[in-house]
């Protein structure tokens, strides 16, 4: 057993002075093997969808100056901040952080049209969307514009109000930052465009059920009379929960697992060709080395973003 | 002839240092392009395999099964960053 460690990860007169893991084969198999265990990594987070992020600093008025500039390229018109929408976006942002959840609609069923109401904001449309671990409000405005159905939310005409909240907190005992976009238009407006928009049909927002989908939550549209909805309390509607696995999480351990596996061996040899003084026709490891933990510094440092 | 030896191994060594550093700083800047971040991936891995085959070219000591193997730690570094890159 001891002799075929050492076959395998020093260098020997039986592995032609060379750690066995590092001949052309066995580097061949590992990168087969990572890719097997990416895809497979890749693949569950499919079933058991979850979520993971960092803290960073994002400028409300950075997010807002973003999407009306998105809408102008389009003309459409610029969406003026609310202070009620605004006021709705950060309950709803410290409602998922007190109740830890990633989702449109909580655990218990409060819908995002509940804060909308609760803020004194009455709307005949209302959207939302999420984003959390964005390092910069750039870059989670432009995952909303690649996704359509969140692309869709940011520039509908219907349209005329937005509240903005970024709010750092815990989720799943992971450090994040929650942008929480609502869109509006006030029911006022309804009454002037009512008119002409008379096969519009309500969809009462509080009969939506949490379903767990990156989707945004859709525009809802309310008749003048419609009730202010008490928030819904029913246990058995379900919610995205959180915890500690996801997507990024796992294929952050694999990559290391691999790098670590192959930096420690390459590490062990090095030294080991030092210490007995081995002359052999070989790439650098010092250079390989050097080279992965640029690769390992990449993994540590890159900033994931997820949107809903 | 040892100390200049020692002085071509060191400018290399810093080429390799200053350019994955360069790679580096790119890759975090772009970060909010997937298909940009992965480019940047793929580049500073090609760098890599070309700083090999001129270093061990230098060296007199370039060889297909060095040039394979810096084919190969290449193309780990590519798969270990972009499964992660798809994954944020």
């Amino acid at each position: 057993m001891t002799n075929y460690l050492r076959h395998l990860f020093t260098p020997h007169h039986t592995n032609n002075h060379k750690a066995k893991v590092l001949h052309l084969s066995s580097l061949a198999v590992l990168l087969v093997l990572l890719i097997v265990s990416q895809l497979v990594t890749l693949y569950l987070p499919q079933r058991y969808p979850d979520i993971l992020g960092f803290a960073s600093s994002i400028p409300v008025s950075r997010v807002i100056e973003l999407t009306n500039a998105e809408r102008a390229k389009l003309q459409l018109a610029p969406l003026s901040v609310d202070d009620r929408l605004s006021d709705a976006a950060r309950r709803k942002a410290a409602d998922m952080i007190t109740h830890d959840y990633w989702a449109h609609s909580s655990p218990s069923g409060v819908t995002p049209w509940s804060f909308v109401l609760a803020a004194g904001y009455q709307y005949i449309h209302a959207g939302e969307n999420l984003a959390r671990d964005f390092s910069s409000a750039d870059s989670a405005v432009a995952a909303w514009m690649n996704s359509p159905s969140h692309r869709d939310n940011l520039l509908s005409s219907r349209y005329q109000n937005i509240g903005v909240a970024v709010v750092d907190g815990k989720l799943g005992g992971v450090e994040t930052t929650l942008i929480v976009q609502m869109f509006g238009a006030p029911q006022t407006a309804k009454k002037a465009t009512a008119s002409t928009n008379t096969l519009a049909k309500p969809v009462l927002a509080a009969t939506q059920s949490p379903q767990p989908t990156d989707e945004p939550a859709p525009a809802v549209d309310l008749p003048d009379s419609y009730p202010t909805p008490t928030p819904i309390l029913d246990p058995t509607v379900s919610a995205v929960y959180l915890s500690t696995l996801n997507p990024l999480l796992l294929t952050k351990i694999t990559s290391f697992a691999f790098a670590f596996l192959v930096i420690f061996i390459l590490a062990l040899d090095w030294l080991m060709v030092l210490r007995n003084k081995i002359i052999r026709l070989s790439g650098k490891n010092w250079a390989h080395l050097t080279f992965l933990f640029t690769v390992c510094l990449i993994i540590i440092l890159l900033r994931p973003g997820l949107i809903l | 002839m040892l100390r200049r030896h020692h002085l071509r191994h060191l400018a290399h060594f810093t080429i390799l240092i200053l350019g994955l550093l360069f790679f580096l700083s790119l890759i975090l800047v772009f970060h909010s392009s997937r298909l940009f971040e992965f480019a940047l991936v793929v580049i500073m891995s090609v760098y890599y395999f070309l700083w090999g085959l001129i270093h061990h070219h230098r060296e007199g000591s370039l060889h297909p099964r060095v040039a394979l193997e810096y084919l190969l730690i290449s193309f780990l570094g590519i798969c270990l960053l972009s499964f992660i890159i798809y994954a944020t």
